[in-house]
């Protein structure tokens, strides 16, 4: 057993030992410290990400192939696979699962085994997806992550949790359809679902053939896009975003910003574009549903009434910005995309982790009856500060690097009004978070808020934390440069 | 015209159908119904498409292992109707105005 | 080395004056100003090396065409120096007016970084650092005219972050369209390299909108809500000349552009002065009167600097040193004013000579010199300035700017008359306490004395212009 094998196998049991484990303990009990279970649960996949990649690293390998159940060199065995874009994403994986930890220590109360549990078969479902390697899998861990969330958004049983949770249900299933069925029809063409098979597809088939199995690969390309789409929650998919995002609890929303919406819709795009960019309708579609996204996302953040829904429409918008990167094609591409998605987890995460910290200290969210709270929560209101600078794309702030590295991709694949408009378009972040800002820290305080206190604990960790890794990445963009330049990436 | 024609126009007959169900409803339960007809006609597609790429068997394990999540997927999705029926007393969706911007 | 002394001094030690005030006020305020003459003597140690014919650099290569990097030359050295001199001022005079408010660690914070930010920009080696810290320099701005947290304070500061905010990103936009041409954003591989037309234009859309000129001029006369020294460092002094800086890095010393912007940008300029020189005219907020005049002068900078003469050239850059010292001056000035007073309107005043005759010789000095009356350091500047732009071939335009200039004369004497002059209104006013009022005198002396010393800058500009 090496290091790399022990993590990589540690990515499909970690979850399920620590829900086993978990579970054989009473009731009591393990509602008291389901903080240390899931904790060790999103820590573990933090270290063996970290672990895993320095090991992969030394052995100077790119990939590495495990089957976690069977022997992989069985025939037409499906099996799992690691490559170093898929250990930054598992590692976000695990950074978003602990900062929900920290976040639900202080706000999930009554039902705190069932968010353990659900949690750790969600990353398990998350994991899958990234790890596998054909397309059913995919769908079928899609389907676990799916499920997962719906019962998290549910699990507080108020009104809108429900009416937040059947709407996520419906589209999802939907767009669960949408991706069943393009399996369905590419594997009428090609027989097998596994990429290595599916990739260069484009090239055996084309659209004047007149072949039946030619058109359904298109009509396959159209339902998987729109499919990953509505996973990803982008205009004009996006309907059912805000209302999950500001129906669940906050801890559970994070995880959908930060993780489950990347992993289960832009990293499906993400397959999509690697197996199917040759073919030539995939990269446009991609980019035009991008930049509609930034500024129609962007648009309708200005007008929300709720802190949470702010923020979820500015994940709409920002997601437009990753697509908008995948859509080149090109290796900056890629990088360009990987480092959105990192930076907008640490952002986005910061603003929901102020949002539960708000909600625990002054019990409310409507952005009429917050302001001026930076006197009393200044931790709270510099890490919104720092996180509004990031989203925004202002320097020195990792956001600022990763849309920098987007519009050169943009540049350098040959769409520079694309970029100019991604570009201006920050304009529209700004103002919506400078709208939040003032609203809810920039001010006078308000005298009903005069007593509200400065949020303690795990909530506060969490956010200096990720205000860390946003101003850290930052400063150290430079230096990631150079090491991506030395490792012939760049 | 041959079969696969046939099926294939049969299961997106389906789709259509369940897609309608989800937009001309406000019944929740009838909602979940839409997306599980769709959802039939989705399996009865990947029978269809093992049956032309003449892999049979793995198509049959993607065919048992869909009617497993779409049978979890309509367990969940009842299971919030109901919690929705608890606090309204209706199964209708316009009642759902809790969420707006 | 001693480049990254003098930048990351206030930019990072910003950063620990929190923790000092904590500890004392005194430490904070000290800490304060200790970097700030940190940063002014490495300055001038650099420009010593310079001068000796020794560029200091350091430079950071990266992948894609980015690097990053600081170097002295010239205009860095002239911008650095005066920048560094009126903010030293500057803190000292905000020790006497910032006593009473909460929020004091911000400002000290805001106050220093943002000198860190202005030096880091000056002596940028690639565009998109500049950007950088053109944005870190926007960020200051936004949290101190919101220093007094009121509705109108803050609205006024997200308005003018949002403006150049805006202009920053057409900037943005605009070295993107460099970088599709060329490749970089170096600035040295940029030297003399032809650019595209509509990135030119973007950038000035920057330009205009930090340097608060004609039609993007709007945010700076609101942002007088802000408590007199930020006012004065920023809206007046440092932050709007990163504008007309930006002009003469990139359009004059770097870029080879289109003969045709040497004529649009005059025009601009011309149009900007005479409308600002109007509202200043009208204006009856003592701080509005001044910030109109901000954005009159700094149409005069730009238009020495984008005349395409050499005179006009020096002009711009004498004027940059001249308006700092000055309109610094005059805006303490109403600062001590104000502070005494509690109000900004020039209609309740009168009569002030009396009761605070220093503040009134202070502001008088500052004012001649704003005016461009022989011998202050205003007087020089200016004639340069417009003797450029004839030389240029263009006297229409400089005809424009005597008007211009004769307006100044006229609001300048309007404000000196109706705060200071007439009979006393105020009888209950008093001098300001000895920080402040040494500080507008310094800042007066310093106008009077540059004035008389002009040789003194003469071998920097001198060296600039070589560059062109």
């Amino acid at each position: 057993m090496t290091i790399l094998s022990i993590c990589a196998h540690g990515f499909i049991y970690g979850p399920i030992l620590v829900v086993l484990i978990y579970n054989l303990f009473n009731h009591e009990f393990a509602r008291k410290h389901f903080f240390w279970f899931a904790g060790t649960g999103a820590v573990w996949q933090i270290l063996a990400a970290i672990g895993g990649f320095t090991a992969l690293n030394q052995n100077g390998q790119t990939s590495y192939a495990f089957g976690a159940f069977w022997d992989i060199r069985l025939a037409g065995a499906a099996f799992f696979e690691l490559n170093a874009t898929r250990f930054l994403l598992l590692l976000i994986v695990g950074l978003v699962a602990l900062i929900s930890v920290l976040v639900a220590h202080q706000t999930v109360d009554f039902n705190r085994s069932s968010y353990t549990n659900l949690l750790m078969i969600l990353v398990l479902g998350m994991n899958g997806m990234l790890l596998v390697t054909d397309l059913f899998s995919l769908y079928v861990f899609l389907e676990v992550t799916g499920l997962c969330c719906f019962i998290m958004i549910a699990m507080f049983r108020s009104r809108a949790d429900l009416e937040g949770s059947f709407k996520y249900l419906i589209l999802s299933e939907l767009s669960g359809i949408f991706i069943l069925t393009a399996i369905a029809f590419l594997m009428m063409k090609t027989g097998s679902l596994r990429y290595a098979d599916l990739a260069g597809l484009g090239q055996r088939i084309s659209a004047g053939s007149g072949q039946l199995e030619d058109l359904l690969v298109y009509a396959a390309l159209i339902l998987l896009i729109s499919g990953f789409a509505i996973k990803t929650g982008v205009v004009p998919f996006h309907s059912w975003l805000p209302d999950a995002y500001q129906s669940a609890d906050t801890a559970v929303s994070i995880l959908l910003s930060g993780a489950v919406n990347k992993v289960a819709g832009v990293y499906g795009l993400m397959i999509v574009m690697q197996l199917f960019g040759d073919v030539a309708p995939v990269g446009p579609s991609l980019a035009a549903v991008g930049i509609i996204s930034i500024i129609i996302g962007a648009l309708l953040a200005v007008r929300q009434p709720q802190y949470k829904r702010v923020v979820a429409y500015s994940s709409v918008s920002q997601m437009g910005y990753i697509l908008l990167a995948l859509s080149t094609g090109t290796t900056l591409g890629l990088v360009a995309a990987l480092a959105h998605i990192l930076s907008h987890t640490a952002f986005k995460s910061t603003l929901f982790t102020n949002a539960a910290a708000l909600q625990e200290q002054t019990g409310t969210l409507e952005l009429k009856d917050l302001g001026g709270l930076e006197n009393q929560m200044p931790v709270t209101a510099f890490t919104s500060i720092i996180a509004f600078l990031s989203t925004a794309g202002i320097p020195p702030t990792a956001g600022f690097w990763s849309k920098i590295l987007i519009i050169l991709a943009l540049w350098q694949a040959g769409s520079p009004v694309l970029a100019g408009v991604a570009l201006v378009a920050g304009i529209l972040s700004s103002a919506y978070l400078i709208r939040l800002q003032r609203t809810v820290f920039f001010g006078q305080t308000r005298p009903e808020l005069a007593k509200v206190r400065e949020v303690r604990g795990s909530v506060l960790t969490a956010e200096v934390l990720l205000t860390v890794i946003t101003l850290g990445l930052g400063l150290l963009y430079p230096y990631i440069l150079l090491l991506l330049h030395a490792g012939g990436i760049l | 015209m041959n079969l696969v024609i046939v099926l294939l126009i049969i299961g997106l007959l389906m789709i259509v159908a369940g897609c309608w169900c989800l937009m001309r409803t406000f019944h929740l339960l009838k909602m979940t119904i839409g997306i599980e007809v769709a959802m039939k006609a989705v399996t009865l597609f990947l029978v269809l498409a093992g049956r032309i790429s003449g892999k049979i068997a793995l198509s049959e394990t993607f065919v048992i292992t869909v009617m497993v999540a779409e049978v979890i997927v309509a367990v969940v999705g009842t299971g919030t109707a109901v919690g929705l029926f608890r606090k309204y007393g209706s199964m209708d969706v316009r009642n759902l105005k809790q969420l707006k911007g | 080395m001693v480049l990254l002394i003098c930048v990351g001094t206030p930019l990072l030690g910003a950063f620990l004056l929190p923790a000092l005030g904590h500890w004392s006020e005194k430490a904070r305020r000290w800490g304060s100003l200790l970097m700030v003459l940190t940063a002014l003597v490495c300055a001038a140690i650099a420009t010593v090396d310079l001068l000796h014919g020794q560029a200091d650099a350091v430079r950071l290569q990266l992948p894609l065409g980015l690097s990053m990097g600081l170097r002295m030359d010239a205009l860095a050295a002239f911008m650095a120096l005066t920048a560094c001199t009126v903010s030293a001022v500057i803190v000292v005079y905000s020790f006497g007016y910032m006593k009473t408010y909460t929020h004091l660690n911000e400002y000290y914070l805001m106050i220093t970084f943002f000198i860190g930010a202005m030096l880091g920009l000056v002596m940028s080696t690639s565009l998109l650092q500049m950007y950088i810290f053109w944005e870190f320099s926007s960020f200051c701005c936004w949290r101190l005219i919101g220093f007094y947290r009121d509705d109108l304070s803050v609205k006024r500061a997200d308005k003018a972050f949002m403006v150049t905010v805006l202009g920053a990103l057409a900037m943005l936009v605009g070295f993107t369209g460099i970088y599709g041409a060329t490749g970089t954003f170096d600035l040295d591989a940029l030297q003399g390299s032809q650019i595209p037309g509509w990135s030119t234009g973007l950038i000035l859309v920057g330009i205009l909108s930090k340097s608060a000129t004609f039609p993007l001029h709007n945010w700076l006369p609101d942002a007088g809500v802000a408590p007199s020294p930020v006012t004065s460092l920023l809206h007046a002094a440092v932050l709007v000349k990163i504008g007309v800086f930006a002009y003469a890095r990139l359009f004059v010393l770097t870029f080879s552009i289109d003969p045709v912007i040497t004529v649009i940008v005059p025009v601009i300029a011309a149009v900007s002065a005479l409308v600002s020189a109007g509202c200043a005219m009208m204006a009856t907020d003592i701080k509005r009167v001044v910030a109109y005049s901000t954005i009159s002068q700094l149409a005069f900078i730009l238009l020495g600097l984008s005349s395409g003469s050499r005179i006009g050239f020096a002009g711009g850059l004498l004027y940059i040193l001249a308006h700092s010292m000055a309109k610094a001056g005059l805006f303490l000035c109403c600062g001590i004013v104000e502070h005494n007073l509690h109000t900004k309107d020039m209609t309740k005043m009168g009569g002030l000579a009396r009761t605070m005759p220093k503040t009134a010789v202070a502001f008088a000095f500052c004012a001649l010199s704003v005016m461009g009356i022989p011998p202050f350091s205003g007087y020089f500047a200016k004639y340069l300035v417009i003797s450029g732009e004839v030389d240029a071939g263009h006297p229409v335009i400089a005809a424009v700017f005597i008007l211009g200039a004769v307006m100044t004369i006229m609001y300048l004497v309007r404000l000196f008359a109706k705060v200071f002059l007439g009979p006393c209104r105020n009888p209950e006013s008093r001098e300001g306490n000895g920080q402040m009022v040494g500080s507008v005198l310094t800042l007066a002396v310093l106008s009077l004395l540059l004035g008389l010393l002009i040789f003194l800058p003469s071998g920097l500009i001198t060296l600039a212009m070589e560059a062109m």
